[in-house]
């Protein structure tokens, strides 16, 4: 898998940079958005890939582009069903990784946000199946 | 109100048996932070805290919570007052003379979620009092 394929959760630090949470302070409380990196061109992938938690196991989810709006995607997590993503182009977010990430360069990446569409359902299958994505953070 | 708050294994410990006020800080400045969504919490916990699974569901007689003072902020407002405080590095120790904060996450974006933060005395001692039901979730 190619790293631009990957989504990310960043969450912003106290000097308004974006940053994986494991490079927060302990105690700073500043809740993350999922990502992933864009170009200059607007290009975005047929496909990516999303990292939810089922049963203490991180596995990786296929998110794919939907065919009535190139903004939606959707992963579709058998036995619980379609979750759909917001792509939100927001071209005035960079990101310049600060931690070292494999086969990611460490130049300024744009970013576009991937904001979760269906939440109730989000919240209800996280609190009956114990089901949530987490995205890559490098942990 | 029913919140959550994600964290490590050891903090749950210690915050199921006393919350303190003063211990954390974030985008509205220092206080006890908590949030609508299990979902994030349970993100935020196995982000921040190396794959922590460790949240705590709070549960506020919402009859309790109509007599606290509560600093309630529209997406703008809490937009500025992260920024103010960001500014003036007041995020580990600004309060705003109230007992909650409740506010939409601004740190990131228009998230659809709002988070609490919790800044008084008032709220320290009603969230560690018996008519605060805390459960690790």
């Amino acid at each position: 898998m190619k790293f631009d394929e990957q989504i990310y959760y960043l969450c912003r630090d106290l000097n308004n940079e974006w940053n994986f949470p494991n490079e927060m302070h302990i105690n700073h409380q500043s809740l993350g958005s999922f990502f992933v990196l864009g170009d200059i061109d607007d290009y975005l992938s047929l496909h990516y890939k999303i990292k939810y938690v089922h049963n203490d196991t991180m596995i990786d989810a296929d998110l794919i582009q939907s065919v009535n709006n190139r903004n939606f995607y959707v992963a579709s997590i058998p036995l619980y069903g379609d979750f759909i993503f917001l792509f939100e182009n927001i071209l005035k977010y960079n990101w310049i990784p600060s931690q070292s990430v494999a086969g990611l360069s460490n130049n300024s990446h744009l970013l576009y946000r991937v904001k979760p569409w269906n939440i109730d359902k989000f919240e209800r299958v996280c609190q009956q199946h114990d089901i949530y994505f987490v995205g890559f953070a490098n942990v | 109100m029913i919140s959550f708050h994600g964290t490590s294994e050891l903090n749950l410990k210690k915050i199921l048996i006393k919350i303190d006020i003063n211990f954390g800080g974030g985008e509205l400045g220092m206080g006890f932070y908590s949030g609508e969504h299990l979902f994030e919490a349970k993100n935020w916990a196995w982000n921040k805290h190396k794959r922590s699974k460790s949240v705590l569901k709070l549960e506020v007689p919402d009859s309790t919570i109509d007599t606290l003072s509560i600093n309630l902020l529209d997406y703008s407002t809490a937009n500025i007052l992260r920024s103010t405080l960001r500014n003036n590095n007041q995020t580990r120790t600004y309060t705003s003379g109230h007992d909650l904060i409740w506010a939409p996450i601004v740190g990131t974006s228009k998230s659809s979620s709002d988070q609490y933060k919790w800044e008084s005395d008032i709220s320290e001692n009603l969230l560690n009092s018996s008519s605060v039901i805390k459960n690790e979730i």
